[in-house]
């Protein structure tokens, strides 16, 4: 199957994305941008686009119940989107004492991965639609027992659920920990493989760093090509958060996606 | 008559959160973590995990978290923040490591408290857009 190319929606795109005519044919919302309202704006974009609902806060590696309301909300916008599935982070941002606001990476424990996959099957039977969950960048190491690979193939095992993989982020993390993304991608179940998110990197001393602004530099495109050999993925999204103005370059990255995607979409065809 | 209320043991993830909130509490995992361990009561099962966290790694993210909240303050108040000139970002670090905004809109919610605790030190005085716009956007009201 040839994956379908989008981008994560910000609202200063949103012109552009219903008048424009551009490579995108899925958007990626964020659940949260649409808490306080929106709802008639949302089932606009699904009369354009497939929509998708991303979750920044549900803190699904924190212990104990989810916040009722959050997963009101998130269900809500689910809903308002017809979105095709759902996801969330492999990660807490916030405890029973504090909204840290941000992704955190969990010890890879069984503890974790039993609280990771009750929490993703409760997001996605309370929404009624799949959901896929991603990997996240992050200098700190908790520790656990659990190799990352096998954390992240025995949950979405577990919770039956697909993974969105951050190239970004894995690309990132290779660097910063030095380590082969490729064979650390090999160690992943392909077949559970469904979304990619991209966007160019950032280096600052040596460190990489996901700001979520830059063009994706080359290196990080052979990686997206390793990864759509490897698997079967139905989506990739581009996320930026910054620069939006600059839709003829957005539209340049989503056009080389595209061209990239073609390629090895047909060598995958060719394969079968 | 004295009474003591004894705390619940507390799991690893909400002593992670402890400590990626608070510097002294790194401080002192630094010294000893064991006697952290005992003094937040982290549950026995964790205090081994605990012990043995890397606390630079975690300074790295405590720092990441901040400086993420402060890419969303500028966002949200350029004004304030081209007036603050260099001070701006100790200013706000000083404030964001004390204050942890909860929910949805919590960095409009950073932003607005923000705004209110440098107008209560007399730092400077508020933009009155980037104050209405704030509290507008936090439902602060």
């Amino acid at each position: 199957m040839k994956p379908s190319i989008g981008i994560g929606f910000r609202k200063p795109l949103g012109d552009w994305l219903l008048q424009s005519s551009s490579a995108v044919t899925h958007l990626e919302i964020t659940a949260e941008h649409f808490f306080g309202g929106g709802e008639d704006f949302l089932q606009t974009l699904s009369k354009k686009y497939d929509l998708f609902v991303h979750g920044l806060g549900l803190s699904l590696g924190t212990p104990g119940p989810l916040c009722k309301t959050t997963l009101r909300q998130f269900a809500s916008v689910a809903q308002a989107a017809e979105a095709k599935w759902v996801s969330e982070h492999v990660a807490f941002s916030r405890t029973s004492d504090v909204d840290l606001g941000h992704l955190n990476p969990v010890p890879r424990t069984k503890e974790s991965l039993s609280c990771l996959v009750d929490h993703a099957i409760e997001v996605s039977q309370y929404c009624g639609k799949p959901i896929v969950l991603e990997n996240i960048t992050s200098s700190l190491d908790p520790g656990g027992t659990i190799e990352e690979t096998d954390f992240l193939n025995q949950l979405c095992e577990n919770a039956n659920c697909g993974l969105l993989l951050d190239a970004t982020n894995l690309f990132i993390n290779s660097k910063n920990l030095d380590y082969d993304p490729v064979a650390w991608l090999h160690r992943i179940d392909a077949h559970r493989i469904k979304q990619l998110h991209v966007v160019g990197y950032s280096e600052h001393n040596g460190v990489f760093h996901d700001h979520h602004s830059k063009p994706i530099q080359a290196d990080l495109m052979e990686l997206i090509k390793s990864i759509i050999d490897y698997a079967d993925v139905e989506a990739i999204t581009l996320e930026r958060d910054d620069r939006l103005d600059e839709t003829h370059e957005i539209d340049g990255e989503l056009e080389r996606l595209s061209k990239v995607v073609r390629k090895h979409s047909n060598s995958h065809s060719n394969d079968n | 008559m004295t009474t003591s209320i004894k705390k619940s043991p507390i799991d690893f993830v909400t002593a992670m959160g402890r400590l990626l909130s608070d510097l002294k509490l790194r401080n002192q995992h630094r010294h000893s973590p064991e006697t952290l361990a005992k003094d937040l009561n982290v549950a026995d099962e964790h205090v081994a995990a605990f012990v043995s966290l890397d606390i630079d790694q975690i300074d790295q993210q405590a720092s990441a978290l901040l400086n993420k909240r402060w890419g969303e303050i500028t966002s949200l108040l350029p004004k304030t923040i081209t007036e603050l000139g260099t001070e701006g970002r100790e200013l706000f670090l000083f404030y964001a490591s004390r204050h942890w905004p909860q929910g949805h809109n919590r960095h409009a919610t950073d932003a607005y408290r923000f705004l209110n605790f440098l107008a209560r030190n007399k730092v400077v005085i508020p933009c009155g857009r980037e104050l209405k716009k704030t509290k507008i956007l936090a439902r602060a009201l």
